[in-house]
């Protein structure tokens, strides 16, 4: 029988600092590991524990898969205290990831806040693969410090694509050090043009720039039919067996991590 | 439904065939008012019972137990349970369906269940916490089993409806006789008495006939005063057999193992940095109800409560299920 919560060995064969707090672990995965952006992996250490995060490299690249992740709790600082070579467990891909297909010949506006950056990153390499399906993307991205900026070097090439805007704040920095805007990662919208009629929003970042995000964007007009949230609850099975992310009627784990806003509106616990 | 006579002699001769054979498990009392589930020997046979209603333990342990190995996978020995009530093949289905429901099938549950031969029987009394004839279940098996005991004077009628219960019963042909219309009436008798004893223990209660829509409003003075005297020790929530959370842990050599959670416990939410979306008892408690009556309801089509009142029994602040459910129908 095939058993679901059986990892399998992944090897870290690459580590980079993002920030102060973050990093990026590239994995080689002993068998072949496939997924689509936006789903999420379970990552085991042996004998530690098993956390939930989303693959931050583009699903095109098969050999390996990067996880961004940041040092927040128990599992996590060990996880940062991996060294090249260490072997680790995954399993997944779990939950459904973008709905790409829905956003064919529209235009894609991407609100990210923080680590929130990481499945983004695999969303806008998806997106940037087959950039001429869209007819324009733009990513709001915020962070706390030009510091805490994931990415760094790469946001130096996304610059150069075609059909690609990228507009960057910081909540707050030294003078004359950050020529981009400052203030909360919202306050992007107000600069950005876009055509509501024909748009998707993707947002994915810490809880309360989820909350406050979702309630700029239907300021703005989107419809809540066009806004696609990525939820972050408690995770244990991520397959759907063991309660923990439960939201509503819903688990997070199988019938999230993204969900349209539309789906999940009125639901009483939804920003708590 | 195919139905066979077995007499009292016979089915202790039946029992004893089966030690050995199977890992069997039967009811025996554990003080004066109730059952425990034991593991059937030659030497506490002459002991062992059907219950007149279910036991203390939740049938759940038998197939999802409160600390269990789930990588890697090991393989479980044939069994037989013997004396399962019908509210808690009720249970099984809602664990069924969470468990090998979806779009993954749970391995170490699903062997347990493969295993696993049930016989049941109909209750013949019922607790002061029962009310599964309030809650759209009734004290007597219709599905759910392999063989159904229904007991009448001197023996059982035996009902057989899986295609493992028929085997078990042609393997052990001679000690089965026909039934007669007598002992069917008697059982019928017997099936009216038991429900309208529960109806009685229940009288004080009135649910609504939608609970799913009653526990939808937030009510929260009413979850405030309801949680006031819940000291969050979780027996409710592992004592019910529709509860199905877990917690998995690691040790050594990638080895996991799933425990007991329960959405009572204040961490069982929490996300990284602290924030915590149950942050409050009565919001905790609230969540277990709409769980139950809402939420399970939508997804699978049946309130996750078959009125088995283990919840009630076990809590030390006295909360009553039925009170409360009473309450928010008002
Ligand atoms: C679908 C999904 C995708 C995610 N993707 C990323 C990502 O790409 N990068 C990243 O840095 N973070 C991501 N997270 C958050 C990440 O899983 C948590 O930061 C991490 O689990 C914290 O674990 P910890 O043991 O270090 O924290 P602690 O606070 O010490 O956690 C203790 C226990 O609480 C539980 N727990 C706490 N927070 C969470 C949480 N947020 N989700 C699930 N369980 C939790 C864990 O089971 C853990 O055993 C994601 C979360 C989800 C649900
Ligand atoms: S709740 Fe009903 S079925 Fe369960 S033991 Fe009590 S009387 Fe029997
Ligand atoms: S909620 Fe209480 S009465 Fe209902 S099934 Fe669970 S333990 Fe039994
Ligand atoms: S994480 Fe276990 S049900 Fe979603």
């Amino acid at each position: 029988m095939k058993n679901i919560y059986q990892p399998i060995k992944a090897e870290v064969v690459n580590i980079t600092d993002e920030s102060s707090n973050i990093k990026t672990f590239t994995l080689k995965p002993s068998e072949k590991f496939s997924f689509v952006t936006g789903q999420f992996i379970e990552f085991s250490l042996n004998g530690i524990g098993e956390s939930p995060f989303t693959p931050s490299s583009s699903p095109y690249k098969t050999e390996t898969i990067d996880v961004t992740i940041m040092r927040a709790g128990y599992v996590t600082e060990k996880i940062h205290q991996l060294k090249k070579g260490d072997i680790v467990g995954i399993r997944g891909p779990y939950g459904k990831g973008y709905p790409i297909e829905e956003m064919v010949d529209k235009e894609v506006l991407i609100l990210g806040g923080g680590v929130g950056m990481a499945p983004l990153r695999s969303f806008l390499l998806t997106l940037v693969k087959q950039i001429d399906k869209f007819k324009k993307v733009t990513l709001c991205y915020g962070s706390k410090s030009p510091e805490d900026i994931i990415y760094k070097s790469e946001f130096e090439d996304w610059k150069k694509i075609k059909k690609l805007d990228i507009l960057r704040s910081v909540d707050k920095c030294p003078e004359g050090v950050w020529k981009e805007s400052v203030g909360v990662v919202t306050c992007l919208l107000d600069k950005v043009k876009v055509d509501l009629k024909n748009s998707v929003a993707i947002v994915c970042g810490p809880p309360i720039m989820m909350k406050f995000g979702t309630k700029k964007l239907l300021e703005v007009g989107f419809s809540p039919k066009n806004i696609y949230l990525s939820m972050e609850k408690n995770m244990s099975c991520g397959l759907g067996k063991c309660g923990h992310c439960q939201l509503g009627p819903y688990f997070v784990c199988k019938d999230g991590p993204v969900f349209l806003y539309d789906k999940i509106k009125d639901l009483e616990e939804l920003w708590d | 439904m195919e139905n066979r006579y077995i007499n009292n002699q016979n089915w202790q001769n039946f029992l004893l065939s089966q030690i050995g054979k199977y890992d069997v498990f039967s009811l025996f009392s554990q003080d004066d008012a109730d059952y425990n589930y034991s593991r059937l020997t030659t030497q506490n046979l002459n002991t062992s019972l059907i219950g007149k209603y279910r036991s203390t333990i939740p049938l759940k342990s038998f197939f999802f137990s409160s600390i269990e190995k789930i990588v890697p996978l090991s393989s479980k020995k044939q069994r037989i349970i013997i004396g399962v009530k019908a509210c808690e093949l009720a249970h099984l289905q809602l664990l069924d369906n969470m468990f090998l429901g979806g779009e993954y099938r749970d391995p170490v549950y699903e062997e347990a269940r493969k295993n696993t031969l049930i016989i049941s029987a109909d209750c013949t009394s019922c607790k002061n916490s029962c009310f599964c004839s309030i809650i759209e279940g009734l004290p007597y098996p219709t599905s759910g089993f392999d063989i159904n005991l229904r007991p009448i004077q001197n023996g059982f009628v035996v009902e057989i409806l899986s295609e493992k219960g028929r085997k078990l019963i042609d393997n052990n042909k001679w000690l089965f006789q026909d039934t007669i219309q007598n002992h069917l009436d008697e059982s019928e008798r017997n099936r009216t008495e038991v429900n309208e004893l529960v109806l009685k223990v229940n009288k004080d209660f009135k649910f609504a006939k939608l609970l799913n829509e009653v526990v939808k409003p937030p009510k929260a003075d009413l979850w405030k005063e309801v949680a006031k005297e819940c000291v969050e020790c979780g027996g409710c929530r592992f004592a019910c057999s529709t509860c199905y959370c877990f917690l998995i842990g690691e040790t050594k050599n990638f080895e996991k193992y799933r425990f007991w959670d329960a959405c009572q416990f204040k961490g069982y939410a929490r996300v990284a940095g602290g924030s915590n979306p149950r942050s409050t008892k009565e919001k905790r408690y609230r969540n277990f109800y709409s769980c139950k009556m809402n939420y399970r309801k939508e997804n699978f089509g049946s309130y996750a409560c078959t009125g088995c009142g283990r919840c009630i029994e076990v809590c030390p602040a006295e909360i009553d299920i039925r009170k409360v459910l009473t309450r928010l129908s008002e």
